[in-house]
């Protein structure tokens, strides 16, 4: 994974932002407390799991006794991790000397959960009601096919079939960032938004979900009802299905939204409506270094320039697009070529050399994978060069002096000026020196002060 | 490589550049008038009449100071800019200094155009194939 810029918080990370009184509140559910318990650093875990039955404080300095000296950077972070999430609270007592108390709510929910055993969030629907459900596999190409749906609306492909149903403003608020627009051009992929593309899916879905529920309250949602909802469906049961009588109006409203990101699969009976929770829903929950899905690669590069990707999939052939001429677009093959002019185009949208040659390598198809290289040296040599072609002229704002009185006063501008880095040029025999135009108000107080 | 060939031999094929004539330096900064401005406060006594008039006389030795956009590149672009300037009428040439083959100082309103003009040339020295 080449270096990301754009952030991809999961969901625990919007949870430790949430205020004090709301983080209390979502407490009150039991598989909210579960899935921040597996959440946390490991050992974070261990310090839950052991002030699980103390009830009283426990000194900051006791604490630090419980790990070895050389682990007390570990242990900070956990400690930092476990106040952050306000699993633990900070209490001082009249020596202000600093103790942690647990979380009395997250403390009882789950005693109890350890004494009763877990329990689903809702009952799934009998199977005599729903007659026949979606294999797994069917609604997993149903989830990928969704979600791939969502991103070439997302990136204003052409080749958008069926879109979904987001408004326009909503799909705005997801491009955010993504995608920018100039006056009158139609909007291209930023940098970030290629970077976005390059992610597996799971980081990409959750980006998508810290949009959706940072905007919530601009659409009149309570954020943490949200993220409440989100995270309880990660401890639904994949393929079961669970009825839409039991949800709320805001998460009724939120289901048929994660419906269009592939995340639950809607179905309707004589009766009754229900919801199946795909694989992406119920990865909500997982942290992004359990993640454990390996795409297999379907690029084949030559040496000729000549590209091969073995895909049934559009969103594929709209990546190679960004940067590659496509040729020919058959039912599971892309063919392309490397050109300067596809490379220029992608240079000018802010993609850069390295992220194109990470993409291809990353991507390589299993029958190239393990050469040495997997895209063939010149290809990646040539990509490099046509990018450093781009900036072969350097230009910097600056201010020329010129007409110095003496030599000894240009000489004590030149050093003055290069001791605080910002001479661009001297040129001692003309006595004309140039500076970074930012500098130019200490140079003038510099040359009042040699008058 | 092939593309640099061609470029080179395109520069190469073009007429040589005039010799550069330095255009007038631009208007004197604020701060010969800012010295002027504080020499005339002190015009009330003999002695300091002299200061005043010492002053003004080493004001006009003081440095100018000039903005612009300060050019570094390869010798094969700095000609191809070179050329651009000699091609345009008197009244839009922007190089303020050559200072040698791979450095200029240029007005500071030109970046854009320079970069289009490159971009420009670049695409002629290309072939996309029509889709």
């Amino acid at each position: 994974m080449p270096q990301v810029m754009v952030v991809a918080r999961n969901f625990m990370d919007m949870v430790a932002a949430l205020p004090a009184a709301k983080l209390d509140m979502l407490y009150d559910s039991a598989f909210i407390c579960e899935a921040v318990l597996r959440s946390l650093p490991p050992l974070a875990k261990k310090y839950a799991l052991q002030m699980l039955y103390v009830s009283a404080p426990v000194a900051a300095a006791a604490m630090e006794e419980w790990v070895l000296d050389e682990y007390a950077a570990k242990h900070r972070v956990a400690i930092d991790r476990l106040l952050q999430l306000r699993v633990f609270v900070e209490v001082r007592d009249r020596r202000k000397e600093v103790s942690y108390k647990m979380n009395q709510k997250f403390q009882g929910n789950m005693q109890k959960y350890l004494v009763d055993g877990g329990s689903l969030p809702r009952e799934p629907i009998p199977s005599s009601v729903t007659a026949r459900l979606p294999t797994l596999a069917e609604l997993e190409s149903f989830a990928l096919e969704q979600w791939e749906c969502f991103l070439l609306q997302l990136i204003n492909s052409s080749q958008v079939e069926r879109g979904t149903s987001f408004s326009s403003s909503m799909m705005r608020t997801f491009q955010r960032g993504l995608l920018s627009s100039r006056d009158g051009e139609a909007p291209r992929l930023t940098e970030n938004g290629f970077q976005f593309l390059l992610m597996e899916t799971n980081a990409q879905l959750w980006y998508i979900m810290r949009e959706y529920i940072s905007s919530a309250e601009e659409r009149g949602v309570d954020p943490t009802e949200l993220i409440s909802f989100l995270l309880e469906l990660s401890f639904h049961t994949l393929g079961e299905a669970y009825s839409l009588n039991t949800l709320t109006d805001v998460q009724r409203n939120a289901i048929r939204d994660l419906a269009e990101l592939g995340l639950v699969k809607l179905q309707q009976g004589r009766k009754d409506s229900w919801f199946i929770p795909t694989k992406l829903a119920t990865n909500l929950s997982a942290s992004l270094s359990d993640s454990s899905s390996n795409k297999e690669g379907f690029v084949v590069v030559e040496t000729n320039f000549r590209m091969y990707a073995y895909s049934t999939s559009r969103l594929h052939c709209e990546i190679l697009r960004l940067f590659s001429r496509v040729e020919y677009q058959l039912p599971n093959l892309i063919v392309g070529s490397i050109t300067k002019e596809s490379l220029y185009g992608a240079f000018e949208n802010g993609i850069t050399a390295e992220q194109i040659i990470s993409f291809l390598q990353q991507n390589a198809h299993p029958r190239v994978a393990d050469k040495i290289p997997a895209v063939p040296e010149n290809v990646t040599d040539q990509i490099r060069l046509w990018e450093t072609d781009r900036n072969r002229v350097d230009m910097t704002l600056s201010h020329l002096y010129e007409d110095f009185p003496s030599k000894d006063m240009f000489d004590q501008c030149c050093d003055y000026a290069r001791d605080h880095g910002c001479l661009l040029w001297e040129d001692a025999k003309k006595m004309r020196l140039i500076v970074r135009v930012e500098f130019h108000s200490e140079m003038r107080e510099f040359l009042r002060r040699l008058r | 490589m092939p593309d640099l060939r061609l470029r080179s031999s395109a520069l190469s094929r073009a007429p040589p550049p005039p010799p550069l004539q330095a255009p007038c330096s631009s208007p004197v900064c604020s701060y010969r008038s800012v010295q002027r401005r504080t020499g005339a406060r002190e015009d009330n006594s003999t002695g300091r009449r002299q200061r005043w008039h010492s002053v003004l006389q080493r004001a006009e030795n003081m440095v100018n100071a000039i903005k612009g956009l300060f050019i570094s590149c390869d010798v094969p672009m700095a000609q191809f800019i070179v050329n651009l300037n000699a091609s345009m009428p008197a009244s839009d040439k922007f190089i303020l200094h050559m200072l040698d083959p791979t450095h200029m100082f240029v007005q500071p309103h030109v970046a854009e155009m320079i970069r289009s003009k490159i971009s420009e040339f670049r695409d002629q020295n290309s072939y996309e194939k029509p889709t």
